[in-house]
This record gives C-alpha cells, sequence and structure tokens, in this order.
C-alpha cells in the first residue's frame, strides 16, 4: 500500500508540544501540567526527543501511563548511513517504541554526529542537497519503516550552511518519493534556509508535494549578525519571525493532510509560549484542519 | 568538511585561499567542490561557541588529562586542538574525536607545548579507556577455537604512581563539579604530591564495567597476569598456547588451568564460537 493508503490510518492529533529528556524538571521550562489542565487543546500529543543514550524521563512514562498520543523524534540516527542503524541503537529504539507505542517516528534528515555515536561527535547539519544524499536517506527511512514498523517521517534540519544543487523542498520531494513517505515540515528551519539562500519564504512551493505534509512545527527564532554576516537563530524563543508564520500559513492552506502541529518551546512559560499557540489554532481552524482529532 | 571548517577559521581561510590546499584527502569531486565554494565562508563562523562545546564534552570523557592541563596553566593550548592535524585527520577519517584529543595532549606534552610532563602517560591512560569505552561488542571476536583478549579490555605499561594520580584528579573533580576553573590549595597538592615514578614501570588493565560501558576501571596487575593477556593479543593464540605461556612462567597444575579459567570467567580474554 502505498503512503497515502498508509497514512489514512495514522491519528489526527492536533496541537502539541515538542519535549526531550528531563525538559519539564527545569523550573523555568514550560509547566506542562498547568498547560494540559488550562488549555487541555494545545497539549494534545508530545513529541518526544530521544537518544538512545538517555531514553525517556519520568514526565514521558507518565504520559504513556495515561494512554495520551505522542510521537517518537529520534535525536541521534544519521538516516543517510547505514552503519549508523547498529544492534545497540535499534535493541534500545526498539525497546522505547514498545513502551511508547508513538503516533508515528519522525527525525531532522540530516547529519545528528559525525563519525560514530560518542558525546563529542553531537553536531546537527543538514544534508548535501543532491539526488545521491536524497537516495541514502530514503533508503534510510525505508530500513527503520521496516525494521520497527511505525511510518518514519524526515524533517528538514536547521542550517545556516547549505551545500547542494537542489533546493531543500526540491530534495526532500525527492526523499519523499524515493521512500514514499510523509514530512515533518518545520517552518522556523525552512526560513532558515531560505534566508540562508537570499529567497523568499514560500519560494519553490509550486513544485513542492504538499500532500505528503503529516506533520508541521512552528518554533521561535531570531535574525542575528555576526561579523557582518546575517543568519537566522534557531532559538525556540517565544518570538516566531513573521516569516515563519507566513510559511506556516501558507502551507496549512496547501497541505490538506496535516495531522499534527507541534509547538517547539518547551524551554518557556506557558505565558510565553500562548500567543503563539492561540495563533497556530487560529490558522489551522481557518483552514479546517483536524477534523477527526483524538483527544490526548 | 563542515565540522572542520565550523570548529577553526584558520582551516576557512585556507579554503579560500587555497582550495586544493584544503581539499586534500577529502575525495571531493569538482562538483562538490564548487558546492562549496558557493557557501559565504563567514556562515561556517556563527557559532562562536561551538568549539567550547565539544570541548566541553571531550572533558567530560577525558577528565584527568583536561584539568592536569588546566592546573598546568596550559589551558590554552585545549583550543588549539581545533587548529590540529590530530582534529582535522580523526574528523576527515571517521575516527574517534576522543581518541585524538588524548593523542594530542600526549603529543604536545613530550613536545614540551604542554609544561606537565605527567599529562603524557595520564593522555596514553586516557586513550586506551577511549577505546575500551567506545568498543562495540560485535567487534573482534575470535574464531573458533582461538582465545583472545577481551575487546572491553586493554593493557598497557604505565608509571608507578599513575593510578594514584587519576584516582586524586578524579576526587578532587567530583568536589569542584567541572575540569574548569582557578588553582587552590587543594590542586597546588595535586601538582606538587603525586608523582609518576618513571624507574618502575607497571602493567595496567583497563576494563569497560558489565552494566555501564562508561564505568571504566583501571588496576595494576600481576607481571604474570600481564603476560598471559599479552599471549592472548596475539593472533592465533588458544588455550594451549596460553597454558604453555603459563607453565613457562612457573605454574604448575592445577593452578596454570585455573588461572587460564579465571581470566576467561572473568571476562578478560574470549574464546571463539
Amino acid at each position: 500500500m502505498n503512503f497515502a493508503g498508509r497514512s489514512a490510518s495514522l491519528p489526527m492529533l492536533g496541537i502539541g508540544i515538542s519535549t526531550e529528556f528531563g525538559v519539564f524538571s527545569i523550573p523555568s521550562a514550560l509547566d506542562m501540567n498547568r498547560l494540559r489542565a488550562d488549555w487541555p487543546q494545545y497539549s494534545s500529543f508530545i513529541e518526544v526527543g530521544v537518544t538512545a543514550d538517555l531514553g525517556i524521563d519520568e514526565f514521558t512514562r507518565d504520559w504513556v501511563n495515561r494512554g495520551s498520543p505522542l510521537t517518537f523524534h529520534f535525536l541521534d540516527l544519521n538516516l543517510g548511513e547505514p552503519a549508523d542503524f547498529d544492534e545497540c541503537w535499534i535493541s534500545k529504539t526498539l525497546s522505547f517504541l514498545s513502551f511508547m507505542k508513538p503516533a508515528w517516528i519522525c527525525g531532522d534528515a540530516g547529519q545528528w554526529h559525525f563519525n560514530s555515536r560518542e558525546p563529542a561527535h553531537g553536531f546537527l547539519q543538514p544534508p548535501i542537497l543532491s539526488k545521491i544524499s536524497a537516495r541514502e536517506i530514503a533508503d534510510g527511512i525505508i530500513a527503520l519503516r521496516e525494521i520497527t514498523g511505525y511510518e518514519v517521517l524526515p524533517e528538514n534540519p536547521p542550517g545556516i550552511a547549505f551545500i547542494g544543487n537542489l533546493h531543500l523542498l526540491d530534495f526532500f520531494a525527492l526523499v519523499c518519493d524515493l521512500a514514499d513517505t510523509g514530512m515533518v515540515l518545520d517552518c522556523a528551519h525552512l526560513w532558515m534556509y531560505q534566508h540562508a539562500m537570499k529567497l523568499d519564504p514560500c519560494a519553490a512551493f509550486d513544485s513542492f508535494p504538499f500532500d505528503r505534509v503529516t506533520e508541521v512545527h512552528v518554533a521561535g527564532g531570531q535574525l542575528r549578525q555576526r561579523n557582518g554576516f546575517r543568519f537566522i537563530e534557531d532559538n525556540h524563543g517565544v518570538e516566531v519571525l513573521s516569516e515563519t508564520w507566513e510559511i506556516f500559513d501558507e502551507t496549512c492552506r496547501r497541505a490538506k493532510n496535516i495531522r499534527a502541529i507541534a509547538l517547539e518551546g518547551e524551554r518557556n512559560s506557558v505565558s510565553g509560549i500562548l500567543p503563539t499557540l492561540r495563533q497556530i489554532e487560529i490558522t489551522s481552524q481557518k483552514y479546517s484542519l483536524f477534523k477527526n482529532r483524538a483527544r490526548g | 568538511m563542515v565540522v572542520r571548517l565550523s570548529h577553526d577559521p584558520a582551516f576557512v581561510l585556507l579554503l579560500r585561499i587555497d582550495p586544493n590546499a584544503a581539499c586534500v584527502g577529502t575525495g571531493l569531486t569538482d562538483e562538490e567542490r564548487l558546492w562549496l565554494s558557493r557557501v559565504d565562508p563567514k556562515a561556517f563562523g556563527v557559532d562562536e561557541h561551538v568549539r567550547r562545546r565539544t570541548l566541553d564534552a571531550l572533558a567530560k570523557t577525558v577528565d584527568v588529562p583536561v584539568a592536569l592541563t588546566m592546573l598546568a596553566g596550559d589551558g590554552n593550548l585545549l583550543f588549539e586542538f581545533f587548529s590540529s592535524g590530530f582534529f582535522h585527520r580523526a574528523i576527515q577519517s571517521g575516527l574517534s574525536l576522543s581518541t585524538a584529543f588524548c593523542d594530542y595532549l600526549a603529543a604536545s606534552t613530550r613536545e614540551g607545548r604542554i609544561k606537565d610532563a605527567r599529562i603524557a602517560p595520564v593522555a596514553q591512560l586516557y586513550r586506551m579507556m577511549t577505546e575500551v569505552m567506545f568498543a562495540h561488542a560485535s567487534t573482534s571476536r575470535p574464531e573458533s577455537g582461538a582465545i583472545a583478549i577481551s575487546p572491553h579490555v586493554r593493557l598497557g605499561m604505565f608509571p608507578e604512581g599513575i593510578i594514584e594520580l587519576i584516582t586524586a584528579v578524579k576526587s578532587y573533580l567530583s568536589k569542584k563539579g567541572d575540569v574548569w576553573g582557578d588553582e587552590d590549595d587543594e590542586a597546588n597538592k595535586l601538582i606538587d604530591e603525586y608523582t609518576l615514578n618513571d624507574n618502575s614501570i607497571r602493567p595496567v588493565l583497563i576494563e569497560r564495567g558489565a552494566v555501564a560501558a562508561q564505568a571504566i576501571q583501571t588496576s595494576y596487575v600481576h607481571d604474570l597476569i600481564a603476560e598471559l593477556l599479552s599471549a592472548a593479543r596475539r593472533p592465533g593464540c588458544t588455550y594451549e598456547t596460553l597454558l604453555g605461556h603459563a607453565r613457562e612462567l612457573g605454574l604448575v597444575s592445577p593452578h596454570d588451568h585455573e588461572v587460564i579459567k579465571q581470566l576467561l570467567v572473568d571476562g578478560l580474554i574470549i574464546e571463539g564460537s
């Protein structure tokens, strides 16, 4: 069955929050219990960032034990490198998946670490935007889908230096086609790319297969300058750049199969992110997304 | 290439003024070099904290050599690692950065750039620790009928006093919290009191913990055990080979068999399946 057929059985998750190990234990971070109690429509699911080394924290265990929906976001797999699918990583990941039972697996399709998986090798960078690289990543997606039995949705990573001969959206269109999969479109990361390439926020949208967009990310960012060089910093702060909103709105208009929208703002206060969550909700309602949402 | 460019401003400059020299050994095609040349070089320098973050990660694994380097007043040399051949070769060749860092510290000490001579053997011991820490269980299985030293074990010859020095520095660091910061009385004691005896070289065993890969144990071992483990490192070693060595070293039955069996039980040597 092709992805269009398979995705029909994916749950409609709604609006949620991304997490990483231990973040909700930090006093200044998001009070998820308060968000869940007072604004449940904004905490319909969590997207759990996982590394094989750290595993799952107490908050996530509790979330799972309550039967609440979540997605699994790997933070340590180089999809395009077969050697990265080692026994130890696979074994640990399968045990996490067995407990978590996520709606799907997702993760930035680039390089999470250089060389082998060691503490000092962490360095997230975008993929080389070429046909060969697209093939390698697609092969990794297919392999992971077969190993785990879950849909694997690549996400466009953040970056400042992009190398290759394809536009990022053309690259991911190719990846999705070769792997027959959907994707997570990160609007903030996309603006980082468009800005770096001196393009308009919605450049190359017309040729992109938005029907494959299953999940969307929104996050805060900041325009910065260093030695006269201007770039977008992916700081996950409370301020979402206007261009990110423009990308988000246009994505929601074009993508008819969105099943989840995650705000990456877990290190901010509830009051800090409420305006952003409200805007996400308004846009999703404007385009009639989430008609049959799962309740958390 | 991007990792190297992001950590080393001098390499960014080299790429700009002499791309052929910068690309030696990278295997990049002409097309890939063209793509790289289209990136604004300033893009590689936007993350001003990348070297510190990588150094922090290295310092968690290579804590004692880093701490001793700081106490020697040579902390600036730690950052120079990212401009060294050790760093660039490790990245380009797909090797462990922790191991390359240990090699860098040992070489810098031998060259006199780092003033505390104790750092060279400590860094060499830590190099073995990183090899053991990051060894995969599936590597280095001996063939059927053969015996080999476990991939989670290393054996090295080091000056007497090295384990005591490492233990003392670790104790100091556990109270202090991290490797960075200024000297204090306890630090000065470490500098002055813990010496290495280059006239007494002893075999040291480095083992990875059974439960936690990061729990590496180091201990002095008896010369006889060291001899047997060294024999197990040689290709073609069998139980009979080791038995022969044990008898040559003076062990008689049943102790010859008992010692070898204990090495197997302890997981220091493994048999092929």
